[in-house]
This record gives structure tokens, C-alpha cells and sequence, in this order.
């Protein structure tokens, strides 16, 4: 304990912190980009969840209530950008920049300007993305996925949309070089790769994957850019170009994003789990090797996404098989994060909650993932809400609700005070209710034929919309609770010690709480890591 | 891998100085950024490829 009292007592004497907004335009400090990036997706996923509830009350009943078909088009097209370009990557990025350096002994980021420059490219971007709502021809309406032709006939939104994207991708790409730079050289002495908490190692893997597939989207929609104003026929068949091609090069980008997504969140559970079940985490090794292979497959399953474009039959079976493996590396995770709670001493905080309800509703959105990557039965499904219910398990119960969990368990460090336990069960509780019944009635939608990306559906699918709708309406104005927990967090509340929770293990918990605003200016002791671990 | 052995084993590790890990630094950075742009260049090149 020494050696952290002696940390603790040296931040006292110089842990100033930068004053007014200088602070933020100009930050260095991982903790201060951190929190800018967390504050960001935060206003961003209500943003995307304002579209996402303009979508749902347009399909509370059949017929055209309150938006034209075109604005509808732009709803579905927007809230999937915002959502997984402003609201839950920069979530990770705002975790990894507050919680990478504090969990492997480092003082800082690696590349503390270049971290600055990433994240204040971001309110730019979407400022452009956003700006389209505003311009003649309306905001791009041809899904996230920016098919041509379609895509094409955006009107003035289209140069917008694709600065737009080159934008986020090249912040993306800043932050995951920073990430590796990081993790890679910033380790303190006696912190090994193979003892990096999960958190870190999930999000290494992530930060490869960006650098891997952002490059690629930004290719795609550059070459859609020289489509659309300088003559080239990439994209255009009339030109000897291929539309389909396009679906590839999206797909090798598109399928790892969604473990880009996902990873980082499986940290998240692979920190709670054991903190609350108060056991080591049940195999940390295969959890490490089961990230690499998911990752490492997630490169080789891109046109399951295209089954019904037309392949080869052997390119149909390689596609189907090879999405398939995915299932068992997962299944380890799910099956090591069962084994550590087995025998536990469980306790079911805010942070537990989430993390269980991730671990049960995820799985859920990975076994309607399975059906999809049946070539067969895809051919049913695809574009059906089955589809829009499967990547809305694996990511609202799954990416989003990892992330809350991550708040709820890091917030007493970062504030130094206690969260309203009481007002984040309410939350977990309505979050749990509000998802399931606003996705589990769209897999019925899907399987009894409503396509998505709809204003209008036959009567036969009213009585499950309306279920979907009232559920979509509860859980997002229980969101409204999350920002008034942490805001009530970060004015006061209980002072909690350096451990927040009694069975949290890893080096941020042996700094004071709340965390200095620099820490580990001198490396952890040997002593101090070995406690960190458990030891 | 027992994870105190291996605690042991990278603190018997000694610092490098600060000049080392900044090199080491850039370069990792440097070799990233290169690798990101290869594959921007990379699929823009395949797709003239495949379309002339």
C-alpha cells in the first residue's frame, strides 16, 4: 500500500488541471479527451435515438402518419450512422483513452496531440453529416450501406455524406494507431502482454481491425465520389464498372466493424464478470485467443451479407461455413464467462446487470446470426426485420448495454463518488423491458415477411409494430435516466476508497479515487502490479 | 500462461530511456499509417484493376 500512498501524495502536490475551455480545445490529457469523447457519443446516441423514435412512431400503425417516404429513407439511413459512427465507437474510443493508461501503468496516451486532433475532427464530421437534414434533396436516404446506384442520386447531401465518412474513418484510424502505439510501447515494466486486463487486449484487437477495414470505406466511398463527379465508371455497369463490387469492398469493411463494435464490449464483460462474481476470470488465455480468432474470421465472412446478390454455390458454402466457425469462439466466451460466475459469490449491481443481461440478450442476436449464415434460409430472411432484430440484439443489448455497464463500474473511479444504485437498477430494469419488447416482436415481423427499410406495411403486421413501438418509446425515454445518474454522479455522492468494488482486481484500482488528473507519472513497483492482479 | 511468472519475468526487464521508446513510438505510428494507407491504395488499385 505503500508505494500508492507515496503515488497518491506526489499527484497532490502538481496535479493541476488546465482552466477554462482551453482545457478541451487544446487537451493532451487522455483522461480529458476521454471524457470529450464519451460526452460526444452520448449526445450523439440521442440524436440517433430521436431518429430511431421518429422511425418507430411512423410505424406504430400501417399508413403514412407523420414523415413522407423520402424522410423516412434519410431517418433509417441516418440513425444507423450516427449510432455506430458517433455513438458507440467513440463510446470505445472515450473507455479506451480513460481506462488504457490507467490499466497498463502508462502516464498518458503514446500520441497525446495526435489523440487531440482525432476527437476534434469528430464534431466536424457529423456537423456535416447532420448538416444534410438541411440541404435541397434532404439527407442521404440509401441505407448506411451506400449502395449504387442509389447512393448516386443523393442530391447536394452526397459530397457532404462522403467527407463526412472520410472524416470519421480518419479519426477512427488516428485513434486505434494511437491505441496500439500505446498498449505496444507504454506498458510499465511487469505489465506483459499476457497480463493485460481483457479490456486492453479486446481493444488491441479492435484497434488492428480499424486500421485493417477503415481504409477500405474510405476507398469505397472515394471511388463513389469519382463515380459521382468526375466521370469514373467504378460503380457503374453502363461504364464496365460493377455495383456489386461495391458490395464487396463495403463488406470487407462492414462485417469486421461489427466486431470493431462488439470486441471491445466483451472486455467490458470479461472485467465485470469476475468483479462480481468475485473469482478470476475462467480462461483468460482461450478469452485472449477467442478475441484473435473472431477477429481474424471476421475478415473471411464478408459476402454472408450477399447470399441473395447470386455467388457460386462453393462461394455460398465457404461464406455459410466460415460464419459458422465464428459461433465457436464465441461460444467460449460465453461458456468462460459462465464458468466464472459458477460458484461465485455473486452480487448484482448496476454494473452486473448489464453485463448478465449482455450475456443472455447477445447470445440471442449471436443464434439469429447462425439462422442468417444458413444460405437457404437466408434467402427467406434477408432484408426482413429478422435481420433488423438480429444486429439490433447484437448491438443495443450488446454494444450499448456494455457500455452503460463500463460507466456504471469506472464512474466511482473517475468521480471519486458513488452512483445512485437504486436509480441504476430503474434504469437496467426499463433498459431490459424497454429493448425486448421493442426487438424481440420484429424477429415474429421478420419470419412472417414485413421488409424493412418501410414507412408502410400490410395491416397483417399492426398488432407486433405497436408492441415494437411502445417498447421502442420505453427504453428511449429510459435513457433519459443515464445522463442524470452520471450527472448526479459527478456532482456527489458516497466517497468510495481506490477499490470501488471488493472483488475489482488491475491496476486502475489501486490509484486514488477520483483518479489523479496525471497518473502513473512513475511507473507502478512490482509490488503494486502483483496487487493489481490479485496477487 | 501462469500470469506471476510472467509479472516476474517482464520486471526483470529493464526501462529503456525515454529517446529509445520515442523512436519506438514513431515508428510504430509511422508503420500503422502506412499500413492503413496500403490498404486505402491497395483496394482503390484492385478496383482499377478489375474495371480497366
Amino acid at each position: 500500500m505503500a508505494t500508492t500512498t507515496v503515488h497518491s501524495a506526489d499527484h497532490d502536490h502538481h496535479d493541476h488541471k488546465p482552466r477554462g475551455i482551453g482545457r478541451w480545445l487544446y487537451a493532451t490529457n487522455h483522461k480529458d479527451i476521454g471524457t470529450m469523447y464519451l460526452v460526444f457519443a452520448c449526445i450523439m446516441f440521442f440524436v440517433g435515438g430521436t431518429m430511431a423514435l421518429v422511425i418507430r412512431a411512423e410505424l406504430f400503425q400501417p399508413g403514412l402518419q407523420f414523415v413522407d417516404p423520402a424522410f423516412f429513407n434519410s431517418m433509417t439511413t441516418m440513425h444507423a450512422l450516427v449510432m455506430i459512427f458517433g455513438a458507440v465507437m467513440p463510446a470505445w474510443t472515450g473507455l479506451a483513452n480513460w481506462m488504457i493508461p490507467m490499466q497498463v501503468g502508462a502516464p498518458d496516451m503514446a500520441l497525446p496531440r495526435l489523440n487531440n486532433f482525432s476527437f476534434w475532427i469528430l464534431p466536424f464530421a457529423f456537423t456535416l453529416l447532420l448538416a444534410t437534414l438541411f440541404v435541397p434533396g434532404g439527407a442521404p436516404a440509401s441505407g448506411w450501406t451506400m449502395y449504387p446506384p442509389l447512393v448516386l442520386q443523393t442530391g447536394d447531401a452526397f459530397p457532404f455524406l462522403i467527407f463526412a465518412v472520410h472524416l470519421m474513418g480518419a479519426s477512427s484510424i488516428l485513434g486505434a494507431i494511437n491505441v496500439v502505439v500505446t498498449v505496444m510501447n507504454m506498458r510499465a515494466p511487469g505489465v506483459g502482454l499476457l497480463n493485460m486486463p481483457l479490456f486492453v487486449w479486446t481493444w488491441l484487437i479492435t484497434a488492428y481491425l480499424l486500421i485493417a477495414t477503415m481504409p477500405v470505406l474510405a476507398g469505397a466511398v472515394t471511388m463513389l465520389l469519382t463515380d459521382h463527379f468526375f466521370g469514373t465508371t467504378f460503380f457503374a455497369a453502363s461504364g464496365g464498372g460493377d455495383p456489386v463490387m461495391f458490395q464487396h469492398i463495403f463488406w470487407f469493411f462492414g462485417h469486421p466493424e461489427v466486431y470493431i463494435l462488439i470486441l471491445p464490449a466483451f472486455g467490458i464483460v470479461s472485467e465485470i464478470i469476475p468483479t462480481f462474481s468475485r473469482k478470476p476470470l475462467f480462461g483468460y488465455g482461450a478469452m485472449v485467443y477467442a478475441s484473435a480468432s473472431i477477429a481474424f474470421l471476421s475478415f473471411i465472412v464478408w459476402a454472408h451479407h450477399m447470399f441473395t446478390v447470386g455467388m457460386p454455390l462453393a462461394g455460398q458454402l465457404f461464406f455459410m461455413l466460415s460464419t459458422m466457425l465464428i459461433a465457436i469462439p464465441t461460444g467460449v466466451k460465453v461458456f468462460n464467462w459462465t464458468a466464472t460466475m459458477w460458484r461465485g459469490s455473486l452480487t448484482f449491481e448496476a454494473p452486473m446487470l448489464f453485463a448478465l443481461s449482455f450475456l443472455f440478450l447477445f447470445t440471442i442476436g449471436g443464434f439469429s446470426g447462425l439462422m442468417l449464415a444458413i444460405v437457404p434460409a437466408d434467402f427467406q430472411y434477408h432484408d426482413s426485420y429478422f435481420v433488423v432484430a438480429h444486429f439490433h440484439y447484437v448491438l443495443v443489448p450488446g454494444a450499448v448495454f456494455a457500455i452503460m455497464a463500463a460507466v456504471y463500474y469506472w464512474l466511482p473511479k473517475w468521480t471519486g463518488n458513488m452512483y445512485d444504485e437504486g436509480l441504476a437498477k430503474w434504469h437496467f430494469w426499463l433498459s431490459t423491458i424497454g429493448v425486448n419488447v421493442l426487438f424481440f416482436p420484429q424477429h415474429f415481423l421478420g419470419l412472417a415477411g414485413m421488409p424493412r427499410r418501410i414507412p408502410d406495411y400490410a395491416t397483417q403486421f399492426a398488432d407486433w409494430n405497436m408492441v415494437s413501438s411502445v417498447g421502442a418509446f420505453l427504453f428511449g425515454f429510459s435513457q433519459l435516466m443515464f445522463p442524470y445518474i452520471v450527472w448526479k454522479c459527478v456532482k456527489g455522492g458516497q466517497k468510495i476508497g481506490n477499490r470501488a468494488w471488493e472483488g475489482a482486481h488491475g491496476l486502475e484500482w489501486e490509484l486514488p479515487s477520483p483518479a489523479p488528473y496525471h497518473s502513473w507519472d512513475t511507473p507502478p513497483s512490482r509490488d503494486v502490479i502483483a496487487r493489481g492482479a490479485g496477487h | 500462461m501462469n500470469q506471476r511468472s510472467a509479472i516476474e519475468q517482464v520486471a526483470a526487464v529493464p526501462h529503456d530511456d525515454d529517446a529509445a521508446r520515442r523512436a519506438r513510438v514513431r515508428r510504430t505510428a509511422i508503420v500503422l499509417g502506412l499500413v492503413a494507407l496500403g490498404f486505402y491504395l491497395g483496394f482503390i488499385l484492385l478496383a482499377v484493376m478489375k474495371s480497366s
